[in-house]
C-alpha cells in the first residue's frame, strides 16, 4: 500500500513544481510552494506507517517529521506572505517576471 | 692552540686585546641610537673618536706587546737581524666556535671541525693593527672639523658619517684580526658595505651615487674569486686535517699548505695550492685595486676626503696586500701565483702612474698614485720579498694620509674645488698646508732618508733580485712617481697667486683639530721608515743607515717567516735617490712657475691625451663588459617581465574567462533558476537510474 501513498505524494510534489515555474503570480507561487511541500510530508507520513528498514526507527517517528515540517510550513507563510506585500508595495505588480534585479551583467 | 713561549702576550691577555674591535663598533652603536633619538648632530662625534681611541691605544699597546721578543734582542747591538728569529707562528685566542661542519658524534665537542670566532696574533697583525688603529684616530679627528661648512656648522648627515667611520674601523679590525678565512671574509666585506656607504656619503649627488655602485660591483667580482678560494681551501684541506683541527684557521691552512703544493689539481698541470691561492688572489686584486679591477678607486673620490684618506689610502685598499702576505705560506707554496702578482704588479704600476701624470683632480692623481704604489707592494710580493711590501704598507698608509688629507684641507679653503687648473701659489695663503703636504709629497717621491724611500727601495732591491728588467720598470716608475707628486704639488702651491670665486674672499688654513692629527701623520711620513733601517755609523747608505732593522725582525715573528737579507749593491739606493731626486728637479723645471698651460700636454701631443683619458680604460670596459652584461639582464628582465609573469597570467585568465561566459547565465529570473535546478535534478536522477 506504501506505493500508493508515494504516488499521491509524488504528484502533489510535481504538480507543485510545474506551478511553482509556469505561474507568474507571486501568490499562486507561493501557494505551489506550499503544495510541494504537502507531497513531502504525505510521503514521511507514509513512511512512518509503513517503515522500510532500521529497527531503531520509532513508531511516531514520520509523524513527527510531519508535524515539525507544518510547523515550517506555517513559519515560512508568514514570512513569504510579508515579502510578498513588501515586494508588491516596491514594484505596484506580483509579476515573478518582472523582479530581475539580481541579475549580474 | 698552543704557542710559542716567546709570543705570549704579557702586557694585557689576549682577552683584552681580543675587544679591540669592539669600542669603534660601540661608539658607532651609539651615534646611531643618537639618530634614532633625534639628538643634536653637533657632538655626534664624541662616542666614535673615543671609540677609535680606546683601539688605538690597544693597538700599540699590541705593538709593543707582540715585540718584546725583538726588543729585548735590540739591547744586543749592532745586526740584531742575525739573531734568529722566533719560529714562525702566532697566537690563536678563540672566543668561540661559531659554526659545525657537520658534527662527529663519536668525537667530544672540542675534536670537531668548527669555523671558530678566533684571533690570531703575530707580528703581521701587531703591524697591521698599529697603523691602521692610529691613522684612523687622526683621520676620524680630522674628520671633526672637515665635515664641517665654513661657519663650523656640521655637514647634513654630519653623525651618519661618524657612524660609518666607527663601523668601518671595527670592520678593518676585524679583517687584521681574524684567525680563519671565515672571518677574514666576513671583515672583508664589511670594509667593502663600508666603502660602498662612505663613498655614496654625498648619496644626492649622481656621480657619487655612481661611484659607490662601482666600487661595490668591482669588489664583488673580486670577492666571487675570493669565496670560491675559501671553498677550494677547504674541499683541499678536508682530507689532510685532524680531529680537533678546524680546516678554515690560518694556523692549520699553513700547515698543510707545503701537502697541496704537492698535489696536483687535475686542471692545466696546476697543483691544489695553485689553484686556491690564484682564486684567492682575485679578491686581493678586487680590493687591492690592481689591474685589471682598479677602475673602482680613483671614481672612489667622489666621497668626502676623509674617506678616501682612511679606505682608499691607509686602510682598506691594504686588506689584499695583508692578505697575500698573511698567506706567505700558501702563496709561497705557488710560483705560478707569485709570477702572477708579479706581472699584475708591474703593469698595474706603469700603467697608473702614467694616468697619474696627465689629471688636474687633486684626489685622482693621489688615488692613481694610490694604485701605482700598491702595485709596487704586489709586485714586492710577487718576488718573494713579502717584508718588504708590507714595510711599504706600513709607511704609504702615513704618508698618503696625511697626502690625502692636505688636499682635503686645499679642497676645504679652495670652496670643494679641486682642479689644479682653478688654482695655483698657495703658498702663502695655506703655508701649514704647503709645509704637510711638501712632506706627503717627498715621502711619497721616495726623497732620501724620508719613509717612502726606504721601504720603496727595498722593495726595488727585491725586484732587482728577481730580474734586472722588473727592477728597472720599477725605477722608471719610482721617477714617474716623483715626477707627478711634484707637477701636482707645484701647480698647486708654486707659480702666480690664482685662487678660484668659491674659496671666498680669505681662504685660510684649517683650524686646529684638522691639522694637529695632520702633524702626527706627518711624523709618521719622516720617522716611519727608521723603524726598518739601522741607523750607526758604518752604514752602507751614506756611512750611516744600514737598511734591515727591528722592523723586519719583529715581521719575521709572523707567518711571513723570517726576512730574506737583500744584498743588493749600494749603488741602487744611489740610484734610486738621484732619479727621485731628478724627477722632482724635472718637475720644478717644467712646473715650477705653475704655468696655466700645461707644458706636458704640449710636448707629449698624443701620448698625453692617451694618459689624460686613462687609455681609455673605463671606455673599454664600458663597450666589453658592462653594455654586453646590460643586455643581458634586459633579456633576464624581459625574461621574467614577459615568460615567467606570462605565464602566470594565462594560468589566471583560465578560470576569469569562464568565469565572465557563466556570468551570462545570471540573468534575474527566478523562475529560470527554478527550471534548472528542477531539471538538474531530474538530469541526476536519470542518470542514477541508468547506472542501476
Amino acid at each position: 500500500m506504501l506505493i500508493a501513498y508515494l504516488l499521491v505524494g509524488a504528484a502533489l510534489f510535481t504538480l507543485g513544481l510545474i506551478g511553482f515555474i509556469t505561474r507568474r503570480n507571486l501568490i499562486i507561487i507561493f501557494l505551489c510552494t506550499e503544495m510541494m511541500f504537502q507531497g513531502i510530508i504525505l510521503n514521511l507520513v507514509a513512511f512512518g506507517r509503513y517503515p522500510l528498514a532500521s529497527p531503531a526507527a520509532g513508531p511516531l517517528d514520520g509523524q513527527v517529521f510531519a508535524l515539525f515540517l507544518i510547523a515550517v510550513a506555517a513559519a515560512e507563510a508568514a514570512l513569504g506572505l510579508t515579502l510578498v506585500v513588501l515586494l508588491y508595495r516596491y514594484g505596484r505588480s506580483l509579476d515573478a517576471g518582472a523582479l530581475t534585479a539580481l541579475r549580474d551583467p | 692552540m698552543p704557542l710559542a713561549e716567546a709570543q705570549s702576550l704579557a702586557i694585557l691577555s689576549p682577552g683584552v686585546y681580543a675587544t679591540l674591535p669592539l669600542w669603534p663598533l660601540v661608539g658607532a652603536v651609539l651615534v646611531g641610537l643618537m639618530i634614532a633619538a633625534r639628538a643634536r648632530a653637533e657632538r655626534a662625534y664624541w662616542p666614535v673618536v673615543l671609540g677609535v681611541a680606546v683601539s688605538a691605544a690597544l693597538g700599540v699597546t699590541l705593538f709593543v706587546d707582540l715585540g718584546r721578543p725583538v726588543w729585548s734582542a735590540e739591547g744586543h747591538g749592532h745586526g740584531g737581524v742575525e739573531h734568529a728569529a722566533p719560529a714562525a707562528s702566532g697566537l690563536t685566542y678563540t672566543l668561540f666556535n661559531w659554526m659545525s661542519f657537520g658534527a662527529d658524534e663519536s668525537l667530544a665537542p672540542a675534536a670537531n671541525r668548527w669555523i671558530a670566532v678566533n684571533f690570531f696574533f703575530d707580528g703581521l697583525t701587531g703591524i697591521m693593527l698599529l697603523f691602521v688603529t692610529v691613522v684612523s684616530l687622526m683621520v676620524v679627528i680630522y674628520a671633526v672639523g672637515y665635515m664641517r661648512d665654513h661657519h663650523g656648522h656640521p655637514e647634513r648627515g654630519y653623525e651618519r658619517f661618524f657612524a660609518f667611520l666607527g663601523l668601518f674601523v671595527f670592520s678593518m679590525v676585524m679583517l687584521v684580526l681574524a684567525g680563519n678565512f671565515v672571518l677574514l671574509y666576513l671583515g672583508w666585506e664589511l670594509v667593502g658595505l663600508c666603502s660602498y656607504l662612505l663613498i655614496g656619503f654625498y648619496y644626492g649627488k649622481p656621480e657619487a651615487a655612481a661611484a659607490a655602485k662601482k666600487a661595490f660591483i668591482v669588489n664583488r667580482i673580486g670577492d666571487l674569486g675570493f669565496a670560491l678560494g675559501i671553498f677550494a681551501l677547504y674541499q683541499f684541506l678536508r682530507g689532510h686535517v685532524q680531529p680537533g683541527e678546524n680546516p678554515l684557521d690560518y694556523a692549520v691552512v699553513f700547515k698543510y699548505a707545503p701537502a697541496l703544493a704537492t698535489t696536483g689539481a687535475g686542471l692545466w698541470g696546476l697543483t691544489q695550492a695553485d689553484i686556491a691561492s690564484l682564486l684567492l688572489l682575485c679578491g686581493a686584486v678586487g680590493k687591492s685595486a690592481q689591474f685589471p679591477l682598479y677602475v673602482w678607486l680613483p671614481d672612489a673620490m667622489e666621497g668626502p676626503t676623509p674617506v678616501s684618506a682612511l679606505i682608499h689610502a691607509a686602510t682598506m685598499v691594504t686588506a689584499g696586500i695583508y692578505m697575500v702576505a698573511r698567506c706567505t705560506p700558501l702563496f709561497g707554496a705557488s710560483p705560478v701565483t707569485l709570477d702572477v702578482i708579479l706581472v699584475l704588479g708591474l703593469v698595474g704600476a706603469l700603467l697608473t702612474a702614467t694616468m697619474a701624470m696627465a689629471q688636474y683632480d687633486m684626489k685622482r692623481i693621489l688615488a692613481y698614485s694610490t694604485v701605482s704604489q700598491l702595485a709596487f707592494m704586489f709586485v714586492a710580493l710577487g718576488c718573494r720579498a713579502p717584508h718588504a711590501g708590507v714595510f711599504h704598507v706600513f709607511t704609504h698608509a702615513w704618508f698618503k694620509a696625511l697626502l690625502f688629507l692636505t688636499a682635503g684641507s686645499v679642497m676645504h679653503a679652495m670652496g670643494g674645488v679641486i682642479d689644479l687648473r682653478r688654482f695655483s701659489g698657495l703658498r702663502t695663503v695655506l703655508p701649514t698646508t704647503y709645509r704637510q703636504m711638501l712632506i706627503g709629497c717627498l715621502a711619497l717621491a721616495g726623497f732620501p732618508l724620508l719613509a717612502g724611500f726606504w721601504s720603496k727601495d727595498e722593495i726595488i732591491h727585491a725586484a732587482f733580485e728577481r730580474h734586472p728588467a722588473v727592477g728597472g720598470l720599477l725605477l722608471v716608475t719610482a721617477g714617474l712617481t716623483a715626477y707627478y707628486t711634484f707637477r701636482m704639488f707645484f701647480l698647486c702651491f708654486h707659480g702666480p697667486r690664482r685662487l678660484p670665486p668659491e674659496a671666498g674672499a680669505h681662504p685660510h688654513d684649517a683650524p686646529p683639530v684638522m691639522t694637529r692629527p695632520l702633524w702626527v701623520l706627518a711624523l709618521g711620513a719622516v720617522f716611519t721608515g727608521y723603524l726598518g733601517v739601522q741607523v750607526g755609523t758604518g752604514g752602507k747608505f751614506l756611512g750611516l743607515f744600514t737598511p734591515h732593522f727591528v722592523f723586519h725582525e719583529y715581521l719575521g715573528q709572523s707567518t711571513l717567516g723570517a726576512a730574506q737579507k737583500a744584498e743588493g749593491g749600494v749603488w741602487l739606493m744611489y740610484l734610486s735617490a738621484a732619479i727621485a731626486l731628478g724627477g722632482i728637479a724635472l718637475a720644478w723645471a717644467r712646473y715650477g712657475r705653475a704655468p696655466v698651460e700645461d707644458p706636458d700636454a704640449r710636448l707629449l701631443g698624443g701620448l698625453w691625451r692617451l694618459w689624460h683619458h686613462k687609455y681609455w680604460v673605463d671606455e673599454l670596459y664600458e663597450r666589453v663588459f658592462v653594455r654586453p652584461l646590460r643586455g643581458l639582464g634586459h633579456v633576464f628582465f624581459g625574461t621574467d617581465r614577459y615568460g615567467v609573469d606570462g605565464i602566470v597570467w594565462l594560468i589566471a585568465a583560465v578560470p576569469r574567462g569562464a568565469a565572465f561566459a557563466l556570468s551570462f547565465l545570471q540573468r534575474g529570473a527566478l523562475q529560470g533558476y527554478a527550471l534548472g535546478m528542477a531539471a538538474g535534478v531530474a538530469l541526476l536522477l536519470l542518470i542514477w537510474t541508468w547506472l542501476d
